[in-house]
């Protein structure tokens, strides 16, 4: 799997090359959207195939709720003390 | 936002067609899904480059600036931790995983399917749509009570883009170029942090 990672850097020193193009730019964020609906479309395929994965959607569900807030309580606590603690004292 | 709608309904439209059953037994879908991926790694990765923001968000990165993504990532790992110990249905890899999409769900939830099964990598999905639609509701919520970086840490990779002018309007426009290369730094941090839990964990 360290080839998704190879991939990623490779296009982005890629990318880095025509810098500042707005027509490659838009062009790669547009394919990058597309690419996105194709692989979201055949997750989906093989997730409502799996019987036992749709049985448990409303649980799979509840953990995800449960899942984020624990996520978003977390980085807004240390969140919280570093704005107090170094980026408050530079507002008046 | 629109994009993001459009994703879930690709998503969405999958899972009902491929519960009709229609599809003929046997067909495969994870080689071509591996593949696809892998485009859209080379794809990412150049559109990332290519961003005409991307010089004036690097030369602006500071040492102070970058405490943020990395307070935004270390608070994830704690919350995730904490929701481990009291929830310990999920292993401790896969349940870190979920939560270093930080908000990046398209990504996460392609990656961890491929590393863990669809059944994480739905999880994955929804939890981090979950915290996308729960950062762009209480944005002006969470700057009022827990400091002005709470609604960006909170939007984790979208603090970039879908979630930038509900934070700007919360927090103000000084907090343009931090939420702008938090959001790069986790956008980038996102597959690498997901491919090292799997391999080093």
């Amino acid at each position: 799997m360290w080839i998704i990672l190879i991939l990623l850097l490779a296009g982005t020193l890629a990318g880095f090359a025509f810098s500042g193009s707005k027509k490659v730019f838009s062009i790669t964020d547009k394919a990058t959207l597309y690419i996105i609906y194709a692989l979201l479309f055949f997750m989906g395929l093989s997730v409502g195939s799996k019987p036992e994965i749709m049985k448990n959607l409303t649980e799979i569900g509840i953990k995800a709720l449960m899942i984020s807030l624990f996520a978003i309580a977390g980085s807004v606590f240390t969140a919280f003390f570093l704005y107090r603690f170094i980026f408050r004292k530079n507002e008046k | 936002m629109k994009s993001s709608l459009i994703i879930v309904l690709f998503f969405v439209a999958g899972i009902v067609l491929g519960q009709t059953g229609l599809l003929p037994d046997g067909i495969s879908f994870d080689r071509l899904s591996i593949i696809v991926l892998y485009i859209l790694m080379v794809f990412i990765g150049l559109s990332f480059g290519s961003d005409p923001r991307l010089p004036e968000i690097l030369r602006s990165v500071s040492l102070k600036i970058l405490l943020v993504p990395i307070s935004t990532i270390i608070g994830t790992f704690l919350g995730i931790l904490i929701y481990n110990w009291l929830i310990p249905d999920l292993g401790l890899k896969d349940s870190l995983a979920i939560g270093s999409g930080f908000g990046y769900y398209s990504l996460s939830g392609v990656l961890i399917t491929q590393f863990s099964g669809e059944s994480m990598g739905t999880l994955a999905l929804l939890a981090n749509i979950t915290r996308e639609i729960i950062s762009l509701l209480f944005a002006p919520i969470l700057s009022r009570y827990f400091g002005k970086l709470a609604p960006i840490s909170s939007a984790g990779a979208t603090s970039m883009d879908t979630t930038l002018p509900v934070i700007l309007k919360a927090s103000g426009k000084n907090y343009l170029i931090i939420s702008l290369v938090h959001g790069v730094v986790l956008t980038i941090a996102v597959p690498f942090i997901i491919a090292l839990i799997y391999k080093v964990l």
